[in-house]
């Protein structure tokens, strides 16, 4: 699936529930996360998706993953902030 | 975005016995004899202490299969990565960073090449003596495939020059919530939506769970960019963070070495920007154990340098995945601001929840990695 098909997709089965990366890959067919994962960055960076929790999943040993959520953004996210990092001098 | 975004810890686990683990392995056998007959294994790498034991009972098993090609002694011979001891506790990034333990990624990078070359030139006998080999990659419980991919990347390097044939990948089993279609598995996670832990038969059978305990579970940070201002175009900067050796390229745009992915972003002006794409985060198992701030580890790994050293707010999931891609991307940050012009690095944030302390907690944390650098707000 080309990038623009596959945002177009992704736009129609983003809800307001969120969904992880895999989750999205399945409902639409696409086996590259990668893509998937470019047309969320496109979707994010326009404003429609957004961030939305986290599922929380066990290793063997206990330990806990944590996977990202995106869903489609409802609420007006305008707190932002940006730090600048002046590079004065070599590292 | 609501409190409850972190969904509650409610799952169990799922032990296998080895009676269990041995039948399923010869079930897959008989099941694909006919392919892995055509794939004809040389060489089959194990990871860790898992990895090699599953290794070992497959081609074990693939040899007392009756399978004519499996039963040349050298067939399916197992090299264990690093020593089939290892375990995953010492590296603060762990899983996240490369192939969970420093030990690994040096023993692929110093030692795999001369073993498989070896075994291709000097232990093969006959017709097939200095033919490119065919390896399998085994690995028993992913619930990541960082040092999988890692070693994918090596042998497919191996193949351009002559040294492998062909390699193919196969865990035991997957997490669920992992894509299927990423590696093929032997056995399926188990379907009851119960259970989250799948315990293999050398696994300690009932482990405690153990979870970050946020103080705050409103998701705070919802997108980080590192962007430079540089001279480099998009191929020059990728050629420099090349020479990370923790980092690999995917589909031309993504930076990705298992505790980040991040997707390349280029202005025609000449700003590169590293979009931080939030998929999935390990924390580090010593966060875990203790489920709270580690202010007392700071002396404990000079090598990591907890962002909660400087973090005056409650604690968050933003504040502990900020640790993580700070800590185990410091060489890609360093890589960067040295293509830098001057006055041109920006640290975007984006919060849904904002977090002021959080904010403070990166600036200091740049400060103190970077103190040549000045950093304004």
């Amino acid at each position: 699936m080309e990038l623009a098909e596959l945002i177009g997709k992704l736009k129609e089965v983003l809800t307001s529930e969120g969904k992880s990366i895999p989750e999205l890959c399945r409902i639409l067919e696409e086996k590259d996360q990668y893509k998937l994962m470019e047309a969320i960055a496109e979707l994010e960076n326009s404003g429609f998706a957004i961030l939305d929790g986290y599922y929380r999943i066990y290793r063997e040993d206990g330990g806990a993953i944590y996977q990202a959520k995106y869903s489609r953004k409802t609420a007006n996210i305008s707190d932002s902030a940006a730090i600048s990092v002046p590079a004065s001098a070599p590292i | 975005m609501s409190s409850s975004a972190i969904a509650p810890n409610c799952k169990d686990t799922f032990p296998e016995s080895w009676e269990d683990f041995g039948r399923i392995l010869d079930n897959y056998i008989h099941s694909n004899i006919t392919t892995l007959d055509q794939k004809s294994y040389d060489v089959i790498l194990g990871f860790s202490r898992g990895g090699t034991i599953l290794a070992n009972a497959f081609a074990c098993l693939l040899k007392d299969n009756g399978s004519k090609i499996y039963s040349d002694p050298l067939k399916a011979s197992v090299r264990p990565i690093p020593r089939g001891l290892t375990l995953k506790a010492k590296d603060s990034c762990f899983i996240m960073n490369q192939a969970a333990t420093y030990q690994e990624v040096s023993d692929i990078i110093e030692n795999l090449e001369r073993d498989l070359v070896d075994y291709k030139e000097n232990i093969i006998r006959g017709i097939n003596k200095g033919v490119p080999i065919n390896v399998l990659i085994m690995d028993d419980n992913l619930t990541g495939a960082t040092r999988v991919s890692f070693l994918e990347d090596i042998l497919e390097d191996m193949k351009s020059r002559g040294i492998v044939a062909n390699h193919d990948t196969l865990a035991y089993v997957r997490h669920r919530n992992f894509l299927e279609s990423e590696i093929p598995t032997i056995r399926a996670f188990p379907k009851d939506p119960k259970i989250e832990m799948f315990s293999m038969p050398w696994h300690k059978p009932s482990h405690e769970k153990k979870d970050l305990h946020f103080q705050d579970e409103n998701i705070d940070l919802i997108k980080f960019k590192f962007k430079i201002d540089t001279n480099k175009t998009l191929d020059e900067f990728k050629k420099s963070i090349a020479s990370i050796k923790h980092f690999r390229i995917r589909r031309e745009k993504f930076l990705v070495n298992g505790s980040s992915e991040f997707l390349l972003e280029y202005d025609p002006r000449g700003v590169i920007g590293l979009n931080f794409l939030t998929n999935k985060y390990y924390p580090p198992k010593r966060c875990l154990e203790s489920g709270k701030l580690q202010m007392a580890d700071v002396d404990a790994d000079p090598l990591y340098l907890p962002i909660c050293s400087f973090y005056r707010g409650k604690l968050t999931i933003g504040c502990c995945l900020m640790c993580s891609v700070l800590n185990c991307n410091e060489e890609l940050f360093r890589e960067s601001i040295e293509s830098a012009n001057s006055e041109a690095i920006f640290i975007e944030l984006i919060f849904g929840h904002i977090n002021d302390e959080l904010q403070d907690a990166i600036k200091a944390w740049m400060l103190k990695r970077f103190p040549d650098i000045m950093v304004n707000l």
